[in-house]
């Protein structure tokens, strides 16, 4: 029994050469002698042949003559009923271009069971494999940077649950790639104390998709804390949403801003050392003069004793009693200054007038024969929270760079005035002098570490530097006044509330 | 007749120590803590003896120096550290530091009291 009716030969070269069109493939019946029966387009294309040039009944190598020996074999061995597939068959192009096929060569038999021909299927799969490649190469690229990546890398189930992390991050916590893979939660290595500060990255995850930059400790498996710096975003993942964090750890950072720190009240005491050595001479000159009292009278007291002098030698006395309590004056005024009180909170209360009357008379014996005008003009009563004996150091400072300024200067004058800022809660104290204009270029430098226009010995250089740190520690700046007429240095402050 | 001896301090206390001081050399002492007063008593006095103060806010030490009405025995006195520097100073014949030891002072002011 036949399920098809017979088929004329002519009907059924036509059907044969439908179906094979129809193939997706290139794809060719030959006959025995490599006649072709039967091809379809992407044949023709494959093989470079003009796409309007019929070639039923021609031989397969004279249409190709390029055909190569290792093909000829293939075809012989399936004419010989073989049959002969090749998942992934590579040769290299004239242009050196790759090309990957697919095919399968089979021989096809007569009704009486002899080999009538062969049919050829071959698939350009070049594309494929290079996508499949491009993939796994890209594939290895991430998992690589993943691996090595020096920054944490963490992806977590909303919950909390860890499902990925990188050998930075495993460091950072302190557990093994087992022990965070097995059911470590975000949760367990999280403080308590950051349960606010917790909701307010999730409300941002909620809200925007990302969190961060989020400063926090994670809770090491030692039991140590470890400051890390986290920002993250949601990811699809199997399906649903998870968080992909990157993890900083900010311990060494941390360890620097504190060696920082450190440096800086170290450069602000020996600055203040500087200070105190410049006034040295000035205090000097203002001790020697009442203990040149004290002792003039305690010799002159002598013979005035002996002679019975009864007026002179009260007047003697006083005079001593006079000196003495001067030169204890001044020696307070030195002790109030150089006392260490290193990175202290500015908590002291201090009245702006007496910051400037301090600062003034810290100064003043340093005018004694100079000429130099010194005046002070307090119009405010506000007071300062900050630490009165950095805050003196600062102006003293500004007071001495102003009389080494105006030494030169005909008319020799310095100035300092206080008075309210222009917001309602601050005070403004400037510091003027007649001396030469500071030039623009300088300027941008002066409030460098270690930048002088002084001589060799004369200035450190520190004493800008650390006064602007200081004011700015108090919450205020510290700037030169481009504008104004003269050289001036004007300080803003918050007063006290 | 005695002698005098100058002596110019802006600071009253200074005057007066020296004044008691250096009564004991037996010379009669004119303070001043005006330099300018100081000076226009010299136009007008022969005097043995200048003892004057270095750092003085409307004139130095050295600008009384320099406008001595004629040459005499001058003492430059100061409290600052670098004193002796004005002993190689035209003019400067000896340098008083201060705080100074009364009887030494003493001692050296009488050597520029002449017999006269």
């Amino acid at each position: 029994m036949s399920y098809f009716a017979p088929l004329s030969p002519e009907a059924a070269r036509q059907l044969l050469g439908e179906v094979v069109k129809s193939f997706p493939f290139a794809t060719a019946v030959l006959d025995r002698e490599m006649r072709y029966l039967a091809y379809n387009r992407s044949w023709l294309s494959s093989h470079g042949i003009p796409e309007d040039r019929a070639i039923v009944g021609l031989r397969h190598y004279d249409v190709s003559p390029e055909i190569r020996d290792e093909w000829r074999q293939v075809h012989q061995r399936c004419l010989a009923g073989a049959t002969e597939r090749r998942d992934d068959d590579v040769y290299e192009q004239v242009n050196g271009r790759r090309v990957h096929h697919r095919w399968v060569v089979a021989p096809w038999r007569e009704s009486d069971g002899a080999v009538g021909g062969i049919i050829i299927y071959v698939e350009n799969i070049t594309d494929q494999v290079e996508t499949t490649r491009n993939l796994a190469e890209r594939e290895g690229l991430i998992r690589t940077l993943f691996e090595q990546c020096p920054i944490g890398l963490n992806l977590c189930r909303m919950d909390g649950l860890w499902i990925e992390s990188n050998p930075a991050f495993l460091e950072i916590i302190g557990y093994s790639r087992e022990e965070a893979d097995g059911g470590l939660t975000y949760w367990q290595l999280t403080p308590r104390k950051y349960d606010a500060a917790e909701a307010v990255q999730l409300e941002s995850l909620k809200t925007t998709r990302r969190y961060g930059p989020y400063d926090k400790e994670f809770v090491r498996k030692d039991g140590r804390l470890v400051p890390v710096r986290l920002n993250g975003f949601i990811v699809e993942h199997d399906g649903m949403p998870c968080i992909w964090s990157l993890i900083e750890d900010l311990t060494e950072q941390r360890a620097l801003e504190t060696r920082v720190e450190e440096e800086r009240l170290k450069a602000i005491h020996a600055s203040r050392l500087a200070v105190v050595g410049e006034m040295a001479a000035g205090v000097a000159h203002e001790l020697n003069n009442p203990l040149a009292i004290i002792s003039g009278y305690a010799f002159t007291l002598r013979s005035a004793i002996a002679r019975g002098d009864e007026a002179e030698i009260k007047e003697a006395l006083a005079a001593i009693d006079e000196a003495t309590e001067r030169a204890g004056t001044i020696v307070k005024g030195l002790r109030k200054f150089s006392r260490q009180k290193l990175g202290h909170a500015p908590t002291d209360l201090v009245a702006t007038s007496s910051l400037v009357a301090d600062a003034v008379n810290l100064c003043r014996s340093r005018l004694l024969g100079t000429g130099v005008r010194i005046e002070s003009d307090v119009r405010t009563t506000a007071q300062i929270v900050g630490n009165g004996l950095e805050l003196s150091q600062v102006f003293v400072n500004l007071l001495n760079n102003a009389l080494d300024a105006v030494a030169a200067a005909e008319n020799k004058w310095v100035r300092i005035v206080a008075k309210e800022g222009q917001g309602p809660s601050s005070v403004t104290i400037a510091v003027e002098d007649s001396g030469p204009r500071i030039p623009p270029d300088v300027a941008d430098q002066i409030f460098r570490p270690f930048f002088t226009t002084k001589t060799v010995g004369e200035g450190t250089g520190l004493g800008l530097s650390i006064s602007r740190s200081i004011i700015e520690g108090h919450g205020g700046t510290l700037t030169l006044d481009a504008d104004a007429p003269c050289t001036r240095f004007v300080v803003h402050l918050q007063k006290a509330p | 007749m005695s002698q005098t001896i100058v002596c110019v301090d802006d600071e009253a206390g200074i005057c007066g120590v020296l004044r008691a001081v250096l009564r004991e050399t037996g010379a009669t002492v004119e303070t001043f803590t005006d330099p300018q007063a100081a000076l226009a008593f010299l136009q007008s006095h022969d005097v043995a003896l200048v003892v004057c103060d270095y750092r003085m806010p409307t004139m130095s030490g050295l600008d009384v120096l320099e406008r001595l009405p004629k040459p005499v025995p001058f003492l430059m006195m100061s409290g600052d550290l670098e004193i002796e520097l004005f002993s190689g100073v035209k003019g400067v014949t000896g340098v008083v530091a201060k705080p100074f030891s009364a009887g030494k002072l003493i001692e050296r002011a009488k050597g520029y009291l002449g017999e006269g």
